[in-house]
């Protein structure tokens, strides 16, 4: 019914179909877009890649054949060229930088270097001191931190050569500025550059730092110990570990694990993941606005009242409103108490015991801790409808639950659609919610057929957590992380791109 | 014509009764942990549960006992290491997302989108499959055992450019045209940032105030690797679940609970006075046509 | 311009210089750590003062931190470097901190006076490919019986039949916690006299399981039954029982509580650290033995209840600073005197043989409980993950069975739940870390 619908066609639909519409069209596009990336995108990026390795070697090229001494031996001391045409703030900086490579190189950088092919040699050993009698530990070599800094060390040989290609191409440039005789930019033109044109260099050069040194690199780390042995067998410092190529790939997606069940066991973690990502953010989504609709009626009062005390489930850690609530709806816990107290049970009701009611139980517990977020993010975007379409409706006889499927849905949908992605996506990697609220644990999955890892109220993130830290199985668990980390990456990145937040970005003008 | 005018009158009543009640029963449902929390607060024996709802006896002893008996759980040391690392971290991070939303809304330079797009995804990694790297890369600068706490201050700051989604969103809904005007009369960028954008930013610098003051309260699993061990370094979720052992939650269930009190009241009241702050933050900054 | 360039180069190098060494700040390492609990801080720093009082030569300082023994592997997986020189673990760890360099082995002179001095078992519970690793300090780390005396006589509880009549005759409750792995073994494990015989077997190779297995799936002597039937029809005939309440400490201390003024407590499965709770709680009611026997509808006979027991160490850093001190230390907080004064202060059971046999501790109603129920216990060592999570499995899938289905048996004729439990058994009969 998709296909080939005209404009007229998508303006007759009402705001259900229109939705449906665009959600089925959305996922349609899906292989469409692949296609584009890897016809379009990949080919343009090869090529701006292509043409930066051109103008790098043009420029070492040109600054070589051209360059007077000054910046001939730029090629060798950073900066010394610039610092040798009296611009000093830019030749310090460079010069500082070399320096400080250089030492770190040879503190620190090339025994780590040399040993990234074989991530160490030496086992730790006992050797036995004459004087005390005493073993003592001789630590050999260690391959988690040769790997991860071994890999701090290439970061900063790209950054070098990146550095050096600049500091040639600066150099050269003012070369030809000083021969054309014109005026040389000085320190205080660099600093007024660094507020103005260059402006977002100055902003950004920490967070990037920061976001290179402890979330880039220690996940191309991650990503490179799904290529070793690193396991409970063989665990720094007390033995080394290696590479061993693709063997992980195989025993997850061979099934090799744990006898066959760990596929089966995958599917069905990863299944949950999806339909409690879904349930989740939507039951949060639609509730929150019902609540928000409510609470901001004309003529009901205590307006702040209300949202105060929905607010105070944000206010308390969830370490302890999580743990109090998983408590609260155990087996024998005070709800089941009561409830037995007062008749209403015989014996308990499984809220968290049970796979299927824990499920159930898990959801509504996350409608308590998710409704007061969209309840305030939908309380400004409610008072932006305009109060006449409502008008409208009612005089040509339309109910508030009409009025709220027909005006005040479509409308949220339409402006919160990014609100809504981000949810989902984060509900998928939701760690907290359902750790906490089972401790760690949940009811276990049928004996017959599946891994026992695993309980029926994992996510992949949890699961991923529980391998990880019971098992030590490093390796294996990175294969996974990086699975999950393409699957949720792909889908969002797709998503944002095509949500019209990115593509109005300059609307507001 | 007036009859039914009253009977329309008559039904708005009905229909505000009805929300009433049924705010009151949300409000009830949501208040319910809140209140347990209190109860189980105030209750005076011993014991990790009871069967039963209201204690037998009350007191206020697991009150005053989190603030004068501090031999064994160091309760206001940990309070004032987690205020600490909370506002430090607030200020830090404010100022990053801040900048990088700025940079990322108003700067135009080359790579911009692929560093939207990758800050997007690199949240996407699960956090504690790097915890082993990030404690490796802190070791590396002597930021782990005497210096821990800085460096947890670090880890958390560290990667705070990747929240910059709402605030950036916040930012593109300020008019161009005011910079520019701005610029016209010979502004540098840096000029417009301070004296235009950020006097206008005061709901998404209030958002963001809030969300990073928050979340330290919480944080259990890096903050109990850094600290190893040392007591007086503890911040209030490691401290906290410390009292949870089976040795000792049966004598202190109950201040466990004074102190989750304790704790969610500044922020309680932070978020009573800042809310509508925070409404706008969100609502400015989430959102689009 | 050439001088200039020089200087501003050597300017350059300071910078650098300064920068670099500020990365590399230098760690001071300030004396010897110990870490226990949170509950022992106390009693640690009385021993370290009477530690330094015997030893006035011994300047090196001493601190402490706060890491109990459960908690010591997760705390040294990532760097056993910065752990404390001394710490206490309990002996289920043991191989996984030798693979993380974090236990050093003792000297043999050493080991010829602990094994002297100390239970045979608990210093076995330190041993590894022909070494020894730990100090042993604490033979406590089991569980047993508590039960109601006011409501039941001590042969009441001896079977877990008569033990839920009488609870039931008097409304009261029964809890153990049946999906918790710990405890799950109690059904099939136990070599002991009248047990069902299940045994679990680790092999290492170099430092890790290279293979785990059970033998589950033999016959129980005399019957056409195989333990893990055994067990788990003993299992699922417990949880119909609506006397029978299956939950954790919390729910313990709930059905001790009652309704605040009557208790709810028949008789509970746990360890000694809920001794001081329970008796504060039942007063002259508070009694303990070995675990009842369970009768088995299948062959007819009764069975006794096993359990798993496992030791605490004090345990040596090799990366300690001061190794010699460290040994010295450890050996003396495991000392005599030192059991002596953690059973004075915290009821810790003693490995040491003249402290458990003074008189205050073998009147001490849960350690002598802890001791009937030796002959049946099996040794906790380091069983892998498998394990746990299979018997966790297990009990929660028994468990769960409680609200909905009371007619379930295990018999030949029930496929479903004989092939769940054949899986049950192979997860343990395959090598675990191939």
């Amino acid at each position: 019914m998709t296909q080939n619908v005209t404009e007229l066609d998508y303006l007759k639909m009402s705001a259900w179909q229109k939705f449906c519409y665009k959600f089925v069209s959305f996922f349609k596009a899906i292989p469409l877009l692949f296609l584009n990336f890897f016809k379009v995108r990949i080919p343009a990026a090869a090529k701006r890649v292509g043409l930066w390795f051109k103008n790098f070697g043009l420029t070492i090229y040109s600054a070589a054949k051209y360059g007077d001494w000054k910046t001939r031996f730029s090629f060798v001391l950073f900066g010394f060229s610039q610092l040798a045409r009296k611009q000093w703030l830019r030749g310090l900086l460079f010069l500082a930088f070399e320096t400080m490579f250089i030492l770190y190189m040879a503190l620190f950088g090339w025994q780590y270097l040399g040993m990234m092919g074989t991530l160490g040699t030496v086992e730790s050993q006992w050797v036995e001191n004459p004087w005390t009698g005493l073993e003592e530990l001789v630590p050999g070599d260690n391959s988690l931190l040769i790997l991860l800094y071994g890999l701090l060390t290439i970061i900063f040989m790209l950054a070098f050569v990146y550095a050096w290609y600049h500091s040639i191409r600066s150099a050269y440039n003012t070369q030809q500025i000083e021969e054309a005789r014109q005026r040389l930019a000085t320190a205080k033109d660099d600093v007024k550059s660094f507020v103005d044109d260059q402006y977002h260099k100055t902003l950004l050069a920490v967070p990037l730092a920061g976001l290179t040194i402890f979330t880039i690199l220690p996940i191309i780390f991650m990503i490179f110990v799904a290529f070793t042995n690193y396991d409970k067998a063989h665990t720094p410092p007390g033995s080394l570990f290696t590479w061993v190529g693709f063997q992980n790939f195989i025993k997850v997606f061979g099934g090799g694990m744990a006898g066959g069940t760990f596929g089966r066991t995958f599917g069905r973690v990863l299944l949950w993941t999806v339909v409690w990502a879904f349930f989740a953010t939507f039951s949060n989504y639609i509730l929150g606005i019902i609540v928000a609709l409510m609470i901001n009626k004309k003529g009901i009062r205590f307006k702040k009242l209300w949202r105060t005390v929905l607010v105070m489930t944000i206010a308390v850690p969830q370490f302890v409103s999580l743990l109090l609530m998983g408590q609260m709806l155990g087996d024998h816990g005070i709800i089941n108490n009561m409830l037995k107290s007062w008749g209403l049970v015989k014996d308990y009701i499984p809220f968290l015991s049970d796979g299927l009611l824990a499920k159930v139980t898990i959801i509504v517990v996350n409608i308590w801790v998710g409704i007061p977020f969209t309840m305030l993010i939908s309380t400004g975007i409610l008072m932006n409808i305009p109060e006449d379409l409502y008008e409208s409706a009612r005089i040509d006889g339309a109910g508030p639950v009409k009025a709220f499927f027909k005006i005040t849905l479509p409308y949220m949908l339409h402006v919160t659609a990014p609100y809504l992605i981000t949810q989902f996506i984060g509900n998928l990697n939701n760690f907290n919610v359902i750790f906490l609220l089972t401790y760690g644990g949940g009811p276990s999955l049928p004996l017959l057929g599946y891994d026992v890892t695993a309980t029926d109220t994992d996510l992949l993130i949890t699961w991923l957590y529980k391998l990880i830290f019971r098992n030590n199985d490093y390796g294996v668990a990175s294969v996974i992380s990086i699975m999950m980390f393409l699957m949720t990456a792909v889908v969002s990145l797709v998503v944002y791109n095509r949500s019209s937040a990115v593509k109005n970005e300059e609307d507001f003008m | 014509m007036t009859k039914k005018f009253r009977s329309k009158k008559a039904a708005e009543r009905g229909a505000n009764a009805a929300i009433y009640i049924i705010l009151v029963i949300i409000s009830v449902i949501w208040l319910f942990p809140f209140f347990f929390l209190v109860i189980q607060s105030l209750r005076g024996e011993e014991g990790a549960s009871t069967m039963y709802f209201w204690p037998q006896q009350w007191t206020f002893d697991n009150y005053i006992g989190l603030f004068t008996d501090t031999d064994k759980f160091n309760f206001p040391r940990w309070y004032g290491i987690t205020l600490v690392i909370s506002v430090v971290v607030t200020l830090i991070q404010t100022t990053i997302v801040l900048i990088t939303s700025y940079a990322l809304s108003r700067l135009r330079f080359k790579m911009r989108k692929p560093l939207m797009n990758l800050m997007l995804v690199l949240g996407m990694f699960p956090g504690f499959m790097s915890m082993t790297a990030v404690y490796f890369i802190l070791k590396l600068v002597g930021l782990t055992q005497n210096m821990g706490l800085v460096g947890l201050i670090l880890v958390y700051v560290a990667s705070s450019c990747m929240g910059y989604y709402i605030c950036k969103g916040f930012f593109d809904t300020i008019p161009k045209s005011l910079d520019e005007a701005a610029r016209i009369d010979g502004a540098n960028r840096q000029t417009v940032f301070f004296k235009i954008i950020l006097p206008l930013a005061k709901p998404i610098i209030i958002y963001t105030i809030l969300t990073a003051f928050m979340a330290p309260w919480g944080e259990y699993m890096f903050a109990s690797l850094i600290v190893n061990g040392d007591p007086d370094n503890f911040n209030i979720a490691v401290g906290l679940w410390e009292m949870l052992n089976r040795e000792t939650i049966n004598e202190y269930f109950t201040r466990f609970c004074a102190a989750s009190v304790v704790v969610s009241i500044p922020i309680t009241i932070l978020f009573f006075c800042l809310q509508r702050y925070y409404v706008q933050g969100v609502t400015g900054g989430s959102v689009k046509g | 311009m050439k001088k200039k360039g020089i200087i501003s180069l050597i300017a350059c190098g300071a910078i650098a210089v300064g920068a670099t060494l500020g990365m590399t700040a230098c760690k001071s390492n300030k004396g010897i750590t110990v870490w226990a609990s949170q509950d022992e801080q106390e009693t640690l720093k009385k021993m370290i003062a009477q530690f330094q009082e015997a030893n006035p030569d011994f300047d090196t300082p001493i601190n402490t931190g706060v890491v109990g023994a459960g908690d010591a592997v997760s705390k040294l997986s990532t760097d056993a470097t910065v752990g404390a020189d001394v710490y206490c673990y309990a002996n289920d760890q043991l191989v996984e901190l030798i693979n993380y360099s974090a236990l050093a082995p003792i000297p043999d002179t050493t080991v010829a006076k602990l094994k002297e001095e100390n239970d045979a078992n608990s210093v076995e519970a330190g041993l590894f490919n022909g070494k020894y690793y730990g100090y042993p300090y604490a033979a406590d780390n089991g569980y047993f019986l508590y039960y109601n005396k006011s409501i039941m006589t001590e042969e009441d509880a001896g079977s877990l039949d008569t033990l839920l009549a009488k609870c039931e005759a008097e409304g009261k409750y029964f809890i153990y916690n049946m999906p918790e792995a710990w405890y799950t073994g109690a059904f099939f494990l136990g070599t002991g006299e009248n047990c069902v015989g299940g045994t679990y077997t680790v092999e290492y190779e170099a430092k890790v399981v290279s293979k785990s297995y059970t033998n589950f799936g033999e016959k129980v002597s005399g019957s056409d039954y195989t333990i893990a039937q055994v067990g788990t029809q003993a299992m699922i005939e417990l949880n119909k029982n609506s006397y029978f309440v299956s939950g954790d400490d919390k729910t313990i201390s709930d059905y001790l509580n009652g309704n605040g003024k009557v208790t709810k407590f028949g008789a509970c499965i746990s360890g000694t650290w809920n001794a001081e709770t329970i008796q504060k709680k039942l007063g002259d009611g508070y009694a303990a033995t070995k675990l009842p026997k369970f009768h088995s509808t299948l062959t007819n006979k009764d069975y006794q209840m096993g359990s798993l027991t496992g030791y605490k160490l004090f345990g040596v850093n090799p990366n300690s600073k001061h190794l010699a001190e460290a040994h010295q230390l450890a050996a003396f907080l495991s000392g005599e005197q030192m059991q002596e004064l953690r059973f004075n202060d915290l009821q810790t059971g003693p490995s040491n043989k003249k402290v458990a046999q003074l008189d205050a501790v073998k009147q001490n109603i849960a350690l002598s409980a802890l001791v009937a129920q030796a002959p049946y216990a099996t040794m906790q060592g380091a069983f892998p993950g498998s394990y746990w999570d299979a018997m966790k499995g297990l009990g929660g899938n028994v468990q769960g069975l409680k609200p909905t289905i009371t007619t379930v048996t295990v018999s030949d004729t029930d496929l479903s739940m004989t092939d769940a439990l054949k899986k049950f058994i192979k997860d343990f009969e395959t090598g675990m870390d191939e």
